[in-house]
């Protein structure tokens, strides 16, 4: 069912006469768009219209209790109509040289994007999309200035046509000759099922399960409020006499629910997962369960690759991988942040291999050796972990004080806790500290609880940073940064020696440090 | 690394009136934050006020005339040491390739940014500024990191910068990413 050219717009008349000459006449989105509206709404207005009646019928609130059926038609007849409506008054094409669509009801807006700004194209496919031959398209142009840019959003257009505009709104003469290697096309990665043995490890377990104890509670919700309220102050007064029983058995639940949840995420979404490199310059993935996705990126827009490994997860050496790319925004902006991973939780040595396969670059790209960073910056972790313990024994400390009913060993024991653990952790920040320069890429590792390794293309760097702290240069130590269009637009070397830093800049960016430095 | 080198510091300083600028911009904050307390700690205020009963010990007057010398204090210091020592941090150069410039005080900064990747050339000057006859010259690039700025420049010298910037970004080609 392909997409037809549209006669006549239903507001505007026929198409302007410059169509004739333009190499693709307006176009509709699917008329299936309206049928897949209805699924969804039937899914959350009418099933729970009729399960509300159901349940009046069953406690004898006839003939009122019928109510939320008609109620539920005339809602669904209501956003049926405006969804007939938002179909017919939606159109869109793509010419030689702009994306162009117009939409809207009352309000019109005509959006008009040079395909040369689109730098990333989304192809998502719901389920409720999928079972009629949807997809949803968004392209992505990612304007600099850290604005997370315009989205032009086409909802529903037939699988088909969202492969065409996907391959037309990336395939243009520059993102072929710019690619790294046009012959290396073909799989990056596929799905190895084993992989989701991490998702019960993940950070986001804990958090995960006291949700999914929330939803749970908001289920016994639907019963009423103080049904609800009920059990819980009845699982409350359980609890209490037994908390030396209660606890690590809560925590258990919510450890086990977590897990539960955060394996059903990773499965939902990276099923089916494919890395790929396609022939039109650009890297696809394709992922997910329920809701199929398909984003592709320009390989032009790559300025380099990131692993990411997160504790506990690190410790079970895995490691996802993550694109440095322009138009994608660094952490701070959720959806372009998600956007910007590229695998899920893998072996640190498929990771590895796979992040260099996405530059093009070496296989040892993210194996070789890493130089150290210098003891002083070891020292200042530790001395700030040394502080940070002791604030917290003098919180204690004060806090015993203050209050009575706290005991005074407690004090010992946060102190005892606190030190090793601080101190680990800044060992632990510190062997996190890393720098390499090979022949085509900068590459930078930081972090303990989130250890980061970014390999950057050198040509993608566009400027430098460096900073001191009145404690850094005090040790000769600098924070040397490398300014760059993609992703968090700053990647630093922390805590270098401030001589081999401005060397490594200088040699990382052949003659831009050149006329500003001297030998140390 | 191959071989130890430092950065030199770049080769102009910003105009010396920029000392001034700072040091009015500190005083236009610190001079209120101090008379405010010590206004409220006034005897005729805290008499207008129905609950201010003691003579010169009421401890709430104690305290806000302590607040007052603590932030004016503070402030003098700052408007006495921190311009001089930015003018001593603060430089740029620009060259035929690249803008460089330094700045800060206790922690400093130098960035550089080659020519080709230089996206816009702003000035800008504030009321304070434009008293003391200064302008700022902001370079932007595609970096998410921020622009680079020359902060304290004469207002003549900065348009000129700019002008001179705006017209070499122009020869250069691509979308400096």
């Amino acid at each position: 069912m392909s997409a037809r050219p549209a006669p006549a717009h239903p507001l505007r008349g026929p198409a302007p006469a410059g169509a004739a000459t333009a190499p693709e006449a307006w176009r509709r989105i699917s008329p299936l768009t309206v049928w897949a509206d209805l699924i969804v709404l039937t899914a959350v207005i009418a099933v729970p219209a009729v399960l509300l009646t159901g349940v009046l019928a069953f406690v004898g609130a006839l003939p009122w209790g019928l109510l939320p059926l008609p109620a539920a038609v005339v809602l669904i007849g209501l956003i049926m109509a405006t969804e007939v409506l938002r179909y017919r008054a939606t159109r869109y094409r793509v010419t030689a040289e702009r994306l162009e669509m117009e939409s809207g009801v009352l309000a019109r807006s005509a959006r008009s994007v040079p395909l040369e700004r689109v730098r990333t194209v989304d192809v998502t496919a719901p389920i409720w999309a999928r079972v009629l031959g949807l997809c949803s398209v968004t392209a992505a142009t990612g304007s600099g200035g850290g604005a997370a840019g315009d989205l032009v959003q086409l909802s529903y257009v037939t699988a088909d046509e969202g492969e065409r505009l996907r391959v037309r709104l990336l395939d243009r003469a520059d993102a072929r000759s710019g690619g790294p290697a046009t012959e290396g096309g073909g799989e990056l990665a596929a799905l190895d099922p084993a992989w989701f043995r991490y998702a019960p490890l993940s950070h986001l377990v804990p958090v995960l399960g006291v949700g999914a104890i929330g939803g749970a509670y908001s289920l016994l919700t639907w019963f009423g409020d103080q049904w609800a309220a009920g059990v819980a102050v009845a699982v409350y007064e359980y609890a209490l006499p037994r908390l030396a029983l209660v606890l690590p058995g809560a925590a258990l639940v919510v450890l086990v629910s977590g897990a539960v949840a955060a394996t059903a995420l990773q499965v939902e979404a990276w099923w089916n997962y494919r890395l790929s490199r396609e022939d039109d310059g650009t890297l696809r993935v394709r992922r997910g369960l329920l809701t199929a996705k398909s984003l592709s990126v320009q390989e032009t827009r790559l300025r380099g690759a990131e692993l990411r490994a997160y504790l506990p997860l690190r410790w079970f050496g895995s490691a996802r991988v993550a694109a440095v790319a322009t138009g994608m925004v660094g952490e701070d902006s959720g959806s372009t942040a998600a956007k910007s991973v590229l695998s899920p939780d893998l072996p640190a040595g498929v990771a590895h291999r796979l992040a260099a396969d996405v530059l093009a670059a070496p296989a040892d790209l993210f194996t070789g050796h890493l130089a150290a960073h210098p003891r002083a910056a070891l020292r200042r972790r530790v001395l700030r972990g040394v502080w940070a313990a002791a604030a917290l024994t003098a919180g204690a400390v004060a806090l015993a004080w203050a209050v009575p009913a706290v005991p005074g060993w407690s004090a010992a024991v946060v102190a005892a806790v606190a030190l090793p653990g601080l101190v680990g952790y800044a060992v632990g920040a510190y062997r996190g500290l890393g720098h390499a320069l090979l022949p085509g890429h900068l590459v930078l590792r930081r972090g303990m609880a989130a250890r980061r390794t970014v390999a950057l293309q050198r040509e993608g760097i566009i400027g430098w940073r460096v900073r001191r702290s009145p404690f850094q240069r005090r040790v000769g130590l600098a924070t040397v940064g490398a300014t760059t269009a993609a992703g968090a637009g700053l990647y630093a070397a922390v805590d270098v020696d401030l001589a081999s830093g401005v060397a490594l800049a200088a040699d990382a960016v052949p003659g831009l440090l050149d006329p500003f430095v001297e030998a140390a | 690394m191959s071989r130890p080198l430092r950065l030199r510091p770049p080769r102009h300083r910003v105009a010396r009136r920029a000392i001034t600028w700072w040091t009015a911009r500190t005083l236009l904050l610190a001079v209120p934050a101090a008379a405010l307390p010590a206004a409220a700690g006034l005897p005729a205020v805290a008499a207008a006020l129905p609950s201010a009963a003691g003579p010169v010990l009421d401890p709430a007057r104690v305290w806000l005339w302590a607040a007052a010398g603590v932030l004016g204090g503070v402030g003098l210091l700052i408007a006495a040491v921190v311009p001089v020592w930015r003018y001593r941090v603060h430089r740029w150069e620009v060259t035929e390739a690249a803008v460089y410039t330094s700045s800060g005080w206790l922690w400093q900064e130098w960035r550089v940014a080659p020519m080709s990747r230089i996206q816009t050339v702003d000035t800008g000057r504030g009321p304070l500024q434009r008293l003391f006859g200064l302008s700022s010259v902001t370079v932007t690039t595609a970096s998410a990191a921020g622009p680079l700025s020359i902060d304290g420049l004469d207002h003549r010298r900065a348009t000129a910068l700019a002008d001179r910037l705006t017209a070499s970004t122009e020869a250069a080609k691509g979308d400096a990413t």
